[in-house]
C-alpha cells in the first residue's frame, strides 16, 4: 500500500505516526510537504493520544525526549473563573498524560526518527502541491511538475481555501484569539483555561515559555477591548505587549473521506481550542479511514466513515456548547449571549439529545456503566456536570461521585 | 458477598481498592482486617501506572490534588547508572506515570477515603489473626479468638511465615538490603537503579526525603564490604542504615480454594523496576475473572505462575548482560542469569515471551496483550535491549 500524508503540522505528524506504525508490511508512508509553507504553529497542548501517536511513531516519551520538544507534563486542564471555585479537569485515563510542546519543532524531531526508526518505509517528498484528485483505482497528488499516485491520500493542508463544502458552525462563541508570549518558563501541569470577561484565556506551560491565548468573539468584543483587558491581566500596559493574532471561523467538512482521500487536521475541522479536543478528532480520522481497509463492518464504506466523522464533528461542538451554556463569574454581554446561544442550540439539537440519553442510561442503581459516550468516558461526564454544577443528566447515586 | 483482605501493606491497599471498585455490588461488604501492633514493611515504595489508576478506583486519588498526603512524587521511568558505559533512562510505557511514595502514610489516607466514598460497604477488623479455615461455602478467619465468616479472603499478611509450599529461588541475584534514608526532598522524577560492585542501589525521591537502598548478595559480599562501598557512595562514615533480609520465591498455589494470596504472601523478588505491583494487579484481575465466572481456578493459578516468572524472567534479562563492574558479584550473577533464561522451565516461557513480541512487532494490528508479551510493550522490549546492548530484536533495534 502507497499512502501520502500532505502536510507536516500537528495532524500531519500524527497521521504519519499512525500510518508507519499500523499500515500493512510492505507498506510506503510517503510525507509530502512545502518547505515554505510555515505551519499554523498555534496548538501546544494536547490530549492523551497525541504522545500515546508519538510514542507509536517516534519512540518519543517525555522524560527522555522532553526538552527536544520544549515539553511539559499536563494532567489537567485548570478551569478559572468559569465558577466561584477552580476545578481541574482530569487527563483520562489517570495514569497517563498530556503535554505541552513547542510545535514548531515537532516536524525536524519527527522526521529524524522516522528516518531512523521505519527506514525505507518512509519516504519524504518536497514540493508545490497543485491538487489532490480520486481517480477511482487510485489518488494522485498533482505537484508543479509530476503526478503521484497512491492508494490513500491524507490531505493535512491545513485551513481550506474555499468554504464551500463544509459546515460553518456560527453559533460557537469565540472567533478570534491575541496570544501573548512570555519569555519566562511555565512550571505549572496544566493548561491553564481562564475565563475572562469577553471569552476565555488559554495558559500553556513550555520549558522556555509560556503562551497564553485570549479568545473572544469580534462580533460581540472590539479588539481593543480585549487588548486592555489582556494588559490588565498582565498587569501591564497595552503598548508594552507584543500580541500574535489569530482570526478563525469554526467550521467541520461535509465529507471527510471519498475512498481514497481523507481530510484530516484544519481541512478536516476547525473548533477553538478549549480542552485540545482537535487531536482526538485526529486521530479517530485515521483510525476510520484505517479500519475502512482493513474491512471493519462499521466502516467498510466511505459513507459509514463519513457519518461516523460528522458524528464525532457533532459531538465535539455539543461538548463546547454544554461547557459554555452555564456561562462563568462575569455577567458581561459575551457571556449573557453565549450562555443564551448555546443553550438554545442544546435544546434543539437530536445528537445531543442522545448524548444525554444514552449518558443517563449508564447510570444504573447498580453503579455506573463506564464507557466513552460522545468522546469522554460516562465518569467523565459525570465529573463535568458536577464541577459545572449542572444537573442534565440522570442524578446519580451519591457514591458515584468519588470525590467532594 | 463478603471479601476481607488481610493486612494493610501495599498489596493490601491495592487489594481494597480494586475490590470496593469492583467486587462490591450493593449489599456486598469489604472488610479489612489487621493488626495494628504489626507494622507494614514499608520497603516498597516505587510504582508502576497501575498503582496510581488502582488508587485512583478506590480512593479517588488524584496526583495533582492528594500528591502532598503522600510526599509523592511522580516517577516517569528509571533512571540506569553504571548498568553500562552509557548511563541509561528506561521511560514508563508513554504516556503513563507511576509514583513514588511514602508507604507508612498510605493505609491512613486510604482508610480515610474508604469511608467517605464507599460508606458501610468498607469494614474495619483489628486484632491478631490466629487461623484461617478454608470450607467449601465460606472461609473462616479467627480474629482474637472470635470466628468471622466470609466468601473470599485476599491475603496480604507479607512474608509466610515458613516457605514449605513455596519454590524458593535460593540461587538469586541478591537477598540483602541497607536502606539509608536522606532528610532532604528528592527532586528528580525517575527511580535511580544504580549498579554498584555488589549489585545495585535503588534511589527513591519523595517530597520529603530520599531513600536509598543498596541490594547485595551476603553470598557473595560481606556485610563490611557492603557497608563499605555505601559509606564511600555517599561520603558519610558510619553512615546509619536500617537492614533487609530477604528470600526470593513464589507460591506453589496462589489460589486455594476460597483464599488468594498477593503481595508478599504470593512471591517475593528484588525490587528493581518496582515488578510486584505488576502482580499485584495481575492477580486482583484475574480473581475478578474468576470470580465472574471467566476462568476456573486452575486457569487462574496457571496465569499467576506465568505472571511471576515473567518478572523473574525479566530479571534475569537485566543481570545477564552484567554491569560496568568486573566484581565477583557481576562475574556469578551474569552467568548464573544467563542460565536461567535457557533452562528448562524459565527458559520455555521465556522463549513463548520472545515469539510473541516479535509477532506483535510483525502484526501491530493484532494488539497482542502485554500478559503475552512479558508485561512490557514491544516497543519498551527494542529500548530495553537496545540500551542493554543486547541483540535479540536487532533488526527492529
Amino acid at each position: 500500500m502507497r499512502i501520502a500524508v500532505v502536510g507536516v503540522g500537528t495532524a500531519g505528524i500524527m497521521s504519519l505516526c499512525h500510518l508507519l506504525n499500523y499500515a500493512p508490511q510492505g507498506s510506503k508512508v510517503v510525507s509530502i510537504f512545502e518547505p515554505t509553507i510555515p505551519i499554523l504553529g498555534i496548538g501546544e497542548s494536547s490530549t492523551f493520544t497525541f504522545p500515546k501517536l508519538l510514542f507509536k511513531g517516534t519512540g518519543f516519551n517525555l522524560p527522555e525526549d522532553g526538552a527536544e520538544l520544549d515539553s511539559t507534563i499536563k494532567l489537567s486542564v485548570t478551569y478559572k473563573n468559569w465558577r466561584e471555585n477552580s476545578f481541574e479537569s482530569f487527563i483520562e485515563p489517570i495514569d497517563g498524560y498530556a503535554m505541552h510542546f513547542n510545535n514548531f519543532r515537532m516536524k525536524e524531531f519527527a522526521f529524524d526518527r522516522f528516518k531512523e526508526i521505519w527506514g525505507s518505509r518512509f519516504e519524504e517528498l518536497t514540493g508545490t502541491v497543485v491538487d489532490i484528485k480520486n481517480n477511482g483505482a487510485y489518488a494522485s497528488v498533482y505537484l508543479t511538475n509530476s503526478e503521484e499516485k497512491f492508494d490513500i491520500v491524507i490531505d493535512c493542508r491545513g485551513y481550506p481555501t474555499d468554504y464551500s463544502d463544509y459546515v460553518i458552525a456560527e453559533d460557537m462563541p469565540v472567533n478570534h484569539c491575541l496570544v501573548n508570549m512570555i519569555p519566562e518558563p511555565g512550571l505549572w501541569p496544566s493548561t491553564v483555561h481562564q475565563a475572562t470577561k469577553n471569552g476565555w484565556m488559554f495558559g500553556i506551560p513550555l520549558k522556555t515559555r509560556q503562551g497564553w491565548g485570549y479568545l473572544y468573539n469580534d462580533n460581540i468584543t472590539t479588539r481593543e477591548d480585549a487588548v486592555a483587558d489582556i494588559a490588565e491581566i498582565f498587569n501591564t500596559t497595552v503598548d508594552k505587549l507584543t500580541l500574535r493574532e489569530f482570526a478563525f471561523k469554526n467550521y467541520y467538512a461535509k465529507t471527510f473521506f471519498d475512498g481514497r482521500i481523507l481530510k484530516n487536521g484544519n481541512r478536516a475541522l476547525f473548533f477553538e481550542p478549549l480542552e485540545a479536543l482537535s487531536s482526538h478528532f485526529y486521530e479517530l480520522a485515521v483510525r476510520s479511514m484505517f479500519d475502512y481497509f482493513l474491512g471493519d463492518a462499521n466502516m467498510n464504506t466511505p459513507e459509514k466513515v463519513n457519518q461516523h466523522l460528522t458524528t464525532v464533528a457533532g459531538n465535539l461542538e455539543n461538548f463546547y456548547h454544554y461547557v459554555y451554556h452555564g456561562g462563568s463569574i462575569y455577567n458581561t454581554p459575551f457571556w449573557q449571549i453565549t450562555k443564551e446561544k448555546s443553550s438554545k442550540k442544546l435544546k434543539n439539537n437530536k445528537l445531543w439529545k442522545e448524548t444525554v440519553a444514552e449518558i443517563s442510561s449508564c447510570i444504573t442503581d447498580k453503579g455506573l456503566i463506564n464507557r466513552p459516550v460522545a468522546s469522554w468516558m460516562t465518569s467523565k461526564w459525570l465529573d463535568w456536570e458536577r464541577k459545572f454544577g449542572y444537573s442534565i443528566f440522570k442524578k446519580p447515586h451519591p457514591s458515584l461521585y468519588l470525590k467532594d | 458477598m463478603k471479601i476481607a483482605v488481610l493486612g494493610v501493606g501495599t498489596a493490601g491497599i491495592m487489594s481494597l481498592c480494586h475490590s470496593l471498585k469492583w467486587l462490591c455490588p450493593e449489599g456486598s461488604t469489604i472488610t479489612s482486617i489487621y493488626d495494628p501492633s504489626v507494622p507494614i514493611l514499608g520497603i516498597g515504595e516505587t510504582s508502576q501506572p497501575n498503582f496510581v489508576k488502582t488508587m485512583s478506583e478506590g480512593t479517588g486519588f488524584n496526583f495533582l490534588t492528594d500528591a502532598n498526603e503522600l510526599d509523592a512524587t511522580i516517577k516517569l521511568g528509571a533512571s540506569y547508572k553504571n548498568w553500562r558505559e552509557n548511563n541509561f533512562d528506561m521511560a514508563l510505557e508513554s504516556p503513563s506515570y507511576g509514583m513514588h511514595f511514602n508507604n507508612f502514610k498510605l493505609k491512613e489516607f486510604c482508610f480515610n477515603r474508604f469511608k467517605k466514598l464507599w460508606g458501610n460497604k468498607f469494614q474495619t477488623v483489628e486484632g491478631k489473626i490466629t487461623n484461617l479455615v478454608n470450607n467449601k461455602s465460606h472461609v473462616e478467619v479467627v480474629v482474637n479468638n472470635r470466628i468471622y465468616q466470609y466468601d473470599y479472603i485476599i491475603d496480604c499478611r507479607g512474608y509466610p511465615p515458613d516457605l514449605t509450599d513455596y519454590t524458593v529461588l535460593d540461587d538469586f541475584t541478591v537477598n540483602h538490603c541497607l536502606v539509608h534514608i536522606v532528610d532532604k526532598p528528592g527532586t528528580w522524577n525517575s527511580s535511580i537503579n544504580q549498579a554498584t560492585a555488589h549489585g545495585w542501589m535503588f534511589g527513591i525521591p519523595l517530597s520529603t526525603r530520599q531513600g536509598w537502598g543498596y541490594l547485595y548478595n551476603d553470598k557473595l559480599t560481606t556485610r563490611d564490604e557492603a557497608v563499605a562501598e555505601m559509606e564511600s557512595l555517599f561520603g558519610i562514615p558510619n553512615i546509619k542504615l536500617n537492614e533487609f533480609v530477604f528470600k526470593s520465591y513464589y507460591a506453589n498455589t496462589f489460589f486455594d480454594g476460597r483464599i488468594l494470596k498477593n503481595g508478599n504472601r504470593a512471591f517475593f523478588f528484588e525490587p528493581i523496576e518496582g515488578m510486584a505491583g505488576f502482580f499485584y494487579d495481575t492477580s486482583l484481575r484475574y480473581f475478578t475473572d474468576f470470580l465472574n465466572g471467566q476462568l476456573n481456578a486452575d486457569v487462574l493459578n496457571e496465569h499467576l505462575l506465568k505472571s511471576a516468572q515473567d518478572i523473574e524472567n525479566f530479571i534475569y534479562f537485566l543481570y545477564q548482560g552484567g554491569s560496568t563492574f568486573d566484581s565477583k558479584f557481576w562475574n556469578v550473577t551474569k552467568e548464573k542469569s544467563a542460565r536461567q533464561l535457557r533452562n528448562k522451565s524459565n527458559g520455555s516461557r521465556w522463549r513463548l515471551v520472545l515469539l510473541n513480541i516479535k509477532k506483535a512487532l510483525q502484526h501491530p494490528e493484532l494488539r497482542i496483550d502485554a500478559s503475552q508479551t512479558g508485561r512490557w510493550s514491544p516497543e519498551l522490549w527494542i529500548k530495553w535491549s537496545k540500551n542493554l546492548g543486547y541483540t535479540y530484536f536487532e533488526d527492529k533495534q
